[in-house]
């Protein structure tokens, strides 16, 4: 079954680096053929890519196997990451996404997805056991912001980026014309950045 | 045709992977042109992310590392692309294109897109230049995919032309123009790299005078391509002169490249 990561790693030791800039330096080691690196990247990012890939695919075996072809792609295509450019976690997280949604799509299964699984609240995948700081912190952060969407926006969101669904997808299950969802979600997208102050 | 504003409601959608096939090949197009655009999808790619990290981790099983880790050799890893000379003058090219810090981020962004056109690219540069021209210019970062796009889509015009050109000092340029797209990129070897205080201008030349087209450097190797800025109109020379760096309105010296494209 599923289990929950270990707590917050390094948080205590004043001499390890910041996880973003050790996630860097580790991508690009990766770039130039480290499998050593390699292997410390997996065991930092394997949770959190199988965490997001297993949301929106639900079945473990298909999930764990999209997984595997992430880290065969992130193997391949680190060579071309400018460490300077973006974070590193921005560009697994942004790559898993994509490659989820493609298998949602291509899968046969999607077309039985229940919509209850898609619409869903955020929260309905948090049963408040014990987190790691870092990720509950996190967690609480998309959520109050989400608080704050309109239902319609919420609920085009959470089926676009937890579901896989495609606009015209989400607009038959909420019944709203397609025009409509695409301005809802750019809406509600921008509120998000807004609340959680991402800016570049 | 879906107009600018209609596109640009569709920011939202793209960084969640959310596009129909139709409105995602209309939307990429567009983002090349818009950089409010562009840098509104790179923030809400950002976003994206945030929902993506607040989700539940999950430990994979013990099994799926060794499982990849055994995969490592099937899987070769791209070359690196760009010199670190090669990635200082693509940035210097790009910087007039991508004014703001969420551009300059955007930029870069793009190179999370597939490497597939890339490579598909550089064979087809290969082809009509006699090959190894190019390996230097081909910097992984957004601006070379944008411009790796449009080449790509020059060249597989069905009315892509192309005339050549031998240098003074011993290399050659090759000029690759589409008059259906009114497009065309100009592709150099052999050329000599500039001081800092210099850069290469591109311009389209026709009877009412110079346009400029767009700048950029070369590395040691002197090789380096670039689709050229703004609109070819049928039977314009395009020329290359040095310019102070950041580029002139109008043409200052000789060109040190000529290619009539009649």
């Amino acid at each position: 079954m599923l289990e929950l990561v270990p707590g917050e790693r390094n948080v205590s030791d004043p001499a390890s680096e910041t996880p973003a800039s050790r996630l860097q330096e580790l991508l690009a080691r990766v770039g130039r053929g480290d499998r050593q690196a390699f292997s410390a990247l997996y065991d930092e990012m394997a949770p959190r890519v199988l965490g997001l890939v297993t949301r929106l695919l639900r079945d473990p075996a298909q999930s764990e196997e999209v997984t595997q072809e992430i880290f065969l792609e992130i193997w391949q295509t680190s060579s071309r990451f400018d460490p300077n450019k973006g974070g590193a976690s921005t560009w697994i997280l942004t790559m898993t996404h994509r490659r989820a949604v493609d298998r949602v799509r291509a899968s046969q299964a999607s077309r039985d997805r229940d919509v209850k699984v898609g619409i869903r609240d955020l929260d309905a995948d948090y049963d408040h056991v014990a987190e790691s700081v870092e990720v509950r912190i996190e967690h609480e952060r998309v959520e109050k912001a989400m608080a704050r969407l309109t239902d319609m926006q919420r609920q085009a969101i959470t089926l676009s980026y937890y579901g896989g669904y495609s606009n015209s997808e989400v607009a038959e299950i909420l019944s709203v014309p397609i025009g409509t969802i695409k301005t809802r979600i750019r809406d509600g997208m921008i509120r998000l950045r807004d609340e959680m102050g991402v800016a570049s | 045709m879906t107009s600018d504003k209609e596109l640009g409601n569709l920011s939202g959608s793209y960084a969640l992977n959310g596009l129909d096939a139709a409105d995602l090949a209309e939307f990429e197009t567009h983002l090349q042109q818009s950089h409010a655009t562009r840098d509104e999808v790179t923030e809400l790619t950002d976003t994206a992310v945030l929902l993506g990290l607040a989700t539940r981790p999950v430990q994979p099983s013990a099994g799926l590392k060794a499982s990849i880790m055994d995969q490592l050799d099937a899987h070769p890893q791209l070359p690196v692309a760009a010199s670190s000379a090669a990635g200082a003058s693509s940035a210097s090219v790009a910087t007039a294109a991508f004014e703001s810090p969420a551009g300059r981020k955007a930029q870069a962004r793009w190179f999370t897109r597939p490497v597939t056109a890339l490579a598909a690219v550089a064979a087809a540069i290969a082809l009509f230049v006699g090959g190894g021209v190019v390996t230097t210019s081909l910097a992984q970062n957004s601006f070379a995919q944008q411009q790796a796009d449009q080449l790509a889509a020059i060249n597989s015009a069905d009315d892509a032309q192309r005339a050549s050109v031998d240098l003074a000092d011993g290399g050659t340029a090759t000029l690759v123009w589409s008059n259906t797209l009114l497009s065309s990129a100009l592709i150099v070897d052999g050329l000599a790299p500039l001081p800092a205080d210099r850069t290469y201008e591109l311009w389209y030349i026709n009877d009412a005078g110079a346009r400029p087209a767009g700048t950029f450097g070369v590395a040691g190797s002197g090789s380096t391509w670039r689709v050229l800025d703004g609109t070819m109109k049928a039977g314009d020379t395009v020329g290359v002169t040095v310019e102070p760096r950041g580029g002139s309105d109008a043409p200052t010296t000789d060109p040190v490249v000529v290619i009539a494209s009649a």
